[in-house]
């Protein structure tokens, strides 16, 4: 897993790496339990503060999809992944919004145009219609 | 007036010839290339492919710390001829100033590059990944022992004033030994902890190799080290026995010596199925 920070993007590095963490806890690449790097350890790589990191990861505790201790580090939330019939409308409207945010940094990040980037969501939400009513 | 015999003579010759070749071949270090046979045998430790991307870089770390601990052996050899008396040179003193310099090395190794869009793995860097049980737990057995060696003596200076102990000696083999432990233990952390940014899976490999390399040095020379003061410490409590003597003045730079040179593939948990198999 792979977490890319562009520093000439307008996207603050810290919502550029919680995005990118929240959009893998939410696709499942990073499944409940997964031990994240220490904040040191991940500042140090990319080059970055280490309250940068502290502030990301402070965000993905906050939305629930992690989990701080001291003697374990960050690890993924347990709850995260929740079935429709479980899952409140906070959590879908949550989840909703991490998957825009995460959108939105890698749209910033790759220096797409947003008509671009809409044009995409809006055939992509068309072809998963049309599939699911095939 | 005193005449030396034969063996006593081709002793003296020999002993002087490999302390010759030893200062020529330090001398080297400092400035002499690293050799094809130095890069291959770095490669065949930690079962890494050498390939054009990480050649250099394996190079850079290899020219770097033996210039650096080549640089720490000699001045602990020159300040020894300055400062002793005669042409007596203390294996300890020798090793630390080896030690001294494969530290500052490790602060000097150049890590990976960034790229303009800096990327990272989001895989823990852990000891484990890089040492192997035992090289992990030699320093801090070491230390535990030298400890242990100091409370022992301590309470038996105490209770029997009449044992003949150099407390000062004892105290000083102590705060030396614990001393070495802790830096060979920071310099293990920092080493964890130098920056690594994503980079090719082949430069990536060379750069955990590299990281074990130095770990496994720092723990076989840290733990040989500490031991030495242990030998101190019993030297000064006057408690030195011949297997203890043999044990730790020939057993313990042998086993450092394993230790430091022990194969050891480092674990990549950092590389995705994508990415090993490529």
């Amino acid at each position: 897993m792979i977490v890319e920070v562009d520093q000439d993007s307008p996207v603050p590095p810290y919502e550029q790496v919680r995005a990118q963490i929240a959009s893998m806890i939410g696709t499942g690449a990073l499944p409940a339990g997964t031990r994240l790097p220490p904040i040191r350890q991940l500042a140090a790589d990319l080059g970055l503060a280490a309250n940068t990191i502290a502030r990301s990861y402070r965000e993905l505790e906050s939305a629930g999809l992690v989990t701080s201790r001291v003697r374990t580090g960050t690890t993924v939330a347990a709850q995260v992944r929740r079935n429709a019939r479980t899952s409140t409308a906070a959590d879908t409207q949550r989840l909703l919004v991490e998957a825009a945010r995460g959108f939105a940094a890698t749209t910033r990040r790759l220096g797409i145009a947003d008509a671009d980037a809409l044009a995409a969501v809006t055939a992509e939400l068309q072809r998963v219609e049309s599939e699911s009513s095939a | 007036m005193f005449v030396m015999s034969t063996g006593a003579i081709f002793f003296l010759t020999a002993l002087l010839a490999a302390l010759a070749a030893l200062l020529v071949s330090a001398a080297r270090s400092l400035r002499g290339p690293v050799s094809r046979r130095r890069v291959e045998e770095f490669a065949k430790l930690h079962w890494l492919p050498v390939t054009a991307g990480n050649g250099n870089q394996i190079i850079a770390y290899r020219a770097t710390t033996r210039r650096w601990r080549a640089a720490g052996l000699l001045l602990s050899l020159g300040v020894q001829a300055v400062a002793g008396d005669g042409l007596s040179i203390q294996f300890w003193w020798v090793l630390a100033g080896w030690f001294a310099g494969a530290i500052v090395a490790e602060l000097r190794v150049a890590h990976l590059g960034r790229a303009p869009r800096a990327a990272a793995s989001l895989a823990r860097r852990q000891i484990a990944d890089y040492l192997p049980a035992a090289g992990r737990w030699a320093v801090p057995a070491a230390v535990t022992a030298c400890l242990v060696v100091a409370l022992t003596e301590a309470v038996r200076a105490h209770t029997d004033p009449d044992q003949s102990i150099d407390v000062g000696a004892l105290a000083l083999w102590t705060v030396l030994g614990v001393t070495v432990g802790m830096l060979t233990l920071a310099s293990q952390r920092y080493v964890l902890r130098r920056p690594q940014p994503h980079a090719e899976p082949d430069r990536l490999a060379a750069d955990d190799a590299i990281r074990s390399r130095s770990m496994h040095v720092l723990a076989g020379a840290g733990m040989t080290l500490v031991l030495y003061c242990v030998l101190g410490q019993l030297t000064a409590a006057g408690s030195l026995t011949r297997p203890t003597t043999a044990l730790l003045l020939l057993g313990n730079p042998l086993a450092g010596r394993v230790l430091a040179y022990w194969p050891w593939s480092p674990a990549r948990p950092h590389l995705g199925p994508h990415q090993a198999a490529a």
